[in-house]
């Protein structure tokens, strides 16, 4: 339990929307021991992001609504604690990074303003010493020139540059765990790789463990320990990287792979996109969400909701077929 | 930014021009002059004054149409010479015209006004010295009583949203912008004065003076910048930024005072300028109904009476404050948006 | 590794299910549903309907005719005789409450549609053309913005004559620049899109695109604009007339009630109720139904 940073189980969220009930989250559960990264993979609208909103107390209720049997925190559950405790948790000993940093960042405030606002709310240390620190964090995440550029508005940096003070101002207290949520999706494929190293080599330095949300398989390969996959609110599987892409269980898992081209690839391997989209969560087929894109659907895909099937440590697949 | 205000305030000059030529053609296209309504003066006597007040031309006049220079010639005869020579009367009139331009422009420049056509022994410049400072008074609660309450009402309206206190707020919103201010001043006079003995109903002598004027003044603007307000708010607290902000830890107070702020009161900040136009239209017809003596009130005076001098000056000043008023309003817009700064 | 550069193509998908039919709703459809939704919108609707056949029926139900005086009579409170109680020349307030709301009304309308050809012209155009036609026509609005207008059209009526005519003109022209700069930055987005491209391309020329195409494309804005102008011309109609510079008596509008009644309030209150309360009731009414267009037709901006 102890080398669980985080545990997860049966989260909810739901939203009132126009009448009905959007599960965006409909029963996750995932973990992560200390000092890993775990990837957690999905198309838009899986519910990967709102996973990590309704864990951190960032769902607005109303119209949301987030409730499950326990998010543990080191063993703190963050579903049950105070508004108040959950704030000092958050930037400070939770850090998150998020999708598109133009809009992420405010654009009336200098960065120096938004990094050393995190320091003194959470650490109390006075602005000039906040200042200082800030200062060497943009050194460590390789902004040029920073004595300069920490008086400026995010919108005088570049995507990647700014995705770099992105990182700084969620590292600036050493977070034990540090939420990345498509930290390189609104990038340049070459700057993707760049930042994705950063996120790394920081993570080491300061023993984080990281959760890294993406629906880009390429971004999971090399970067995380261990990998879930998200459909329609809920993990289909999971387990450690090389078991996922080397072995996956789950028909969506192994479709994912499919549609995904491969350097190791024989040339003429056709690429297989999984055919449909997915479904609306206000509206989520009976039984298997899935089954609707299945090739392999069977009958009893359709009457309940597959059982979680165990595997091993941390190796779990939710599917009547697989 | 220096050069932003430099090149806006060189900008001015063009604008005032183009304000004080258009009515300056109203005033010479008007018929009627200052002496008309009175009592018939003597021609000759009548001729200097003209000439006093540059409406008469003796180089155009000779020019032109000599026959006017004969001396002794009767208002009837002047009408006879005119009538018959229709074509050289209006070159005339067109190069007197061009000459009292001249004049008055370059006396407005030194900030003479000139005399006021109603009140032949007075100047302009002394209606407006008595009455632009009121004004400004009656504009400065009026704006205090906007400010005050419609940031109040509509951040109250936006942290409460869709509650009673939001509903509350918009509904007298609504109500403020339904309401004109001349149906709201006579009301509140006769409950604040005429019932309840509070407050003084009329004229302008000292703070208690001021309080339903400026409170009549400003509510329409009061309502529109609470709107302002809520929707600029509300749009703001989507954004993702605040949902960084909240990522942060940052505690609400700091979450809606420095970040969500900022935004949220440009569109208020964006609003000011043409609610200063609307303040000072709006003081025609407070100062109107509260006896106030101030230069909206000369001016509806002006323009009824046909005081052709002070009306003009008072459309001038008017412009005047109104362009500065609205540059300052830039600039705050600049300093408070630093994506527009560096354009 | 093949020398071919032109691979064969692979076979198209075999779909086992044909995907479903996602029906769609037009922008108006979804639009018109919100109205409906807002219970206070279609009270208002329902509120201004009442009032413009309470101005254009009324009076044929009302025995009194809008000028005929009773100076005996003189101002009485409401009475079964007169709902509305009578003014200082003991004509009916009923009556003249009416017929001020149809000039008012008219007023408000042709005002309104005066701003709404020039600033839709206007504004179409400069976003249309863009380059330094646009420049130049923005820059005249802004200094026109900063011109103090209402002096000038005092100024106007004051000396050139009051005139129904004149007051439609002169308020149209006051408020049309606003409409102008909306409707430029909706041209200025949708100048862009792919089927303004396909309209040139079938050989559309400048005002078709610009009046068949983009200009109703930006009904939107341009409808809620609408809606929000017309309380506002019928307010500065009534500012106006309270001035004396309106409406001329006998005739009567909203604003030269309301102005007789705010002289006469301190002995006869009735005179400035009546018809102050109708009139704020009907711009409330304007006012609210436009938020609720508003609301309705950009669902971003809702609570």
């Amino acid at each position: 339990m102890s080398e669980l940073i985080l545990e997860v189980k049966d989260l909810h969220v739901h939203y009132a929307v126009e009448g009905a009930v959007s599960k965006a989250v409909d029963g996750v559960s995932i973990s992560l021991p200390k000092g890993k990264t775990l990837a957690v993979v999905g198309e838009s609208g899986s519910g990967k992001s709102q996973t990590m909103y309704g864990i951190l107390g960032l769902v607005p209720q109303p119209p949301g609504k987030v409730f499950g049997e326990a998010a543990l925190f080191d063993g703190e559950d963050l579903l049950r604690v105070s508004e108040k405790k959950l704030r000092q948790l958050r930037g400070d000993r939770i850090a998150m990074i998020f999708q598109d940093p133009m809009t992420a960042l405010n654009p009336f405030l200098t960065v120096e303003r938004q990094l050393t606002e995190v320091l003194e709310s959470h650490k109390g240390i006075s602005r000039k010493a906040a200042r200082a620190e800030a200062l060497e964090m943009l050194r460590r995440v390789g902004i040029p020139d920073p004595e300069r550029r920490i008086d400026q508005h995010p919108h005088q940096f570049s995507g990647g540059m700014r995705q770099r003070v992105m990182i700084a101002m969620a590292l600036l207290c050493r977070p034990a765990l540090l939420v990345a949520d498509e930290p390189t999706t609104a990038l340049d494929v070459t700057i993707q790789a760049q930042i994705l190293e950063l996120l790394r080599n920081l993570q080491t330095e300061l023993g984080s463990s990281m959760i890294l949300i993406t629906h880009d398989l390429g971004v999971v390969a090399g970067n995380a320990d261990y990998v879930a996959v998200m459909y329609a609110g809920r993990v289909v599987e999971r387990g450690t990287a090389d078991q996922i892409f080397e072995a996956p269980l789950h028909p969506y898992t192994q479709g994912l792979l499919a549609s995904v081209p491969r350097l190791d690839a024989a040339q003429k391997e056709q690429l297989v996109p999984i055919p449909g989209q997915p479904p609306d969560p206000t509206q989520l087929p009976s039984g298997c969400p899935f089954r609707t894109r299945c090739s392999k659907a069977e009958d009893r895909c359709a009457a309940a909701y597959p059982e979680v099937r165990r595997l091993g440590e941390g190796r779990e697949v939710a599917c009547w077929v697989a | 930014m220096g050069r932003f205000i430099f090149r806006r305030v060189l900008g001015l000059f063009p604008i005032l021009l183009v304000v004080f030529t258009m009515s300056f053609i109203l005033m010479r296209a008007a018929p009627g002059g200052p002496f008309d309504a009175e009592k018939p003066v003597p021609a000759e006597v009548k001729r200097n004054l003209e000439r006093q007040y540059h409406m008469r031309e003796p180089w155009c006049e000779a020019r032109f149409l000599p026959a006017l220079q004969e001396p002794g010639l009767s208002t009837e005869a002047e009408r006879q010479i005119r009538a018959e020579h229709a074509g050289a009367s209006r070159i005339e009139q067109l190069c007197t015209g061009v000459f009292q331009y001249g004049w008055m422009l370059s006396n407005y420049v030194r900030g003479d006004f000139g005399p006021s056509y109603k009140y032949k022994d007075r100047s302009v410049n002394e209606f407006i010295r008595s009455g632009l400072p009121v004004t400004m008074q009656l504009g400065l609660v009026a704006v205090c009583f906007a400010l005050l309450i419609g940031l109040g009402a509509g951040l109250i309206a936006a942290i409460k949203q869709n509650e009673w206190q939001d509903h509350a707020s918009m509904g007298a919103a609504l109500l403020g912008i339904s309401v004109p201010n001349f149906v709201l001043g006579p009301v509140l006079i006769f409950i604040f004065s005429l019932t309840l003995l509070w407050l003084p109903p009329a004229r302008w002598d000292g703070w208690q003076y001021m309080i339903l004027p400026g409170f009549t003044l400003g509510s329409v603007y009061a309502a529109y910048i609470a709107r302002l307000t809520r929707g600029g708010m509300l749009e703001v607290v989507r954004q993702d930024y605040i949902r960084t902000a909240r990522a942060k830890g940052l505690s609400e107070k700091l979450v809606i005072l420095r970040h969500a702020m900022r935004g949220g009161m440009l569109p208020v900040v964006s609003y000011l300028g043409p609610a200063l136009a609307g303040l000072f239209t709006g003081s025609i017809v407070i100062e109107r109904i509260f006896n106030i003596p101030g230069m909206g009130r000369y001016f509806i005076d002006a323009a009824l009476n046909r005081d052709i001098t002070l009306a003009m000056a008072v459309v001038v000043v008017n412009a005047v404050f109104l362009l500065v008023a609205n540059l300052v309003v830039d600039v705050v817009l600049g300093l408070l948006d630093p994506r527009v700064r560096y354009e | 590794m093949s020398t071919d550069v032109i691979q064969p193509r692979p076979p198209l998908l075999e779909v086992d299910e044909p995907l479903e039919e996602i029906e769609g709703t037009s922008l108006w459809q979804d639009a018109w549903r919100r109205l409906r939704k807002n219970r206070m919108a279609v009270a208002s609707a329902g509120i201004l309907l009442f009032v413009v056949l309470f101005c254009v029926f009324g009076p044929w139900f009302v025995g009194y005719s809008f000028e005929e005086q009773n100076l005996a009579y003189g101002a009485q409170g409401a009475s079964g005789a007169h709902w509305f109680g009578t003014d200082l020349h003991g004509r009916d307030l009923l009556v003249r409450t009416m017929y001020g709301g149809r000039i008012s009304l008219l007023v408000g309308l042709c005002a309104t549609a005066v701003s709404l050809t020039i600033g839709v012209s206007y504004g179409a155009i400069s976003g249309y053309f863009g380059g330094r036609l646009d420049s130049m026509m923005m820059r005249i609005v802004d200094i026109l913005y900063t011109i103090p207008f209402m002096f000038v059209v005092i100024l106007f009526l004051v000396l050139f004559g009051r005139s129904l005519v004149m007051l439609f003109v002169a308020l149209g022209a006051v408020s049309w620049l606003t409409m102008a700069r909306i409707v430029r930055g909706q041209v200025l987005s949708l100048k862009q899109s792919e089927f303004i491209d396909a309209a040139r391309a079938s050989g559309v020329g400048h005002f078709g695109i610009i009046f068949r195409h983009l200009v109703p494309n930006a009904l939107g804005p341009i409808i809620v604009y609408t809606t929000l102008t017309i309380p506002r011309v019928m307010l500065e109609e009534a500012f106006l007339s309270y001035l004396g510079l309106g409406v001329q008596p006998p005739m009567a509008s909203w604003g030269l009630l309301v102005s007789d009644g705010a002289n006469a309030m301190t002995f006869f209150p009735h005179m400035l109720l009546f018809p102050g309360a109708v009139l704020t009731l009907t711009l409330f009414a304007l006012n609210f139904l436009g938020d609720g267009l508003r609301d309705a037709l950009d669902p971003r901006m809702r609570s």
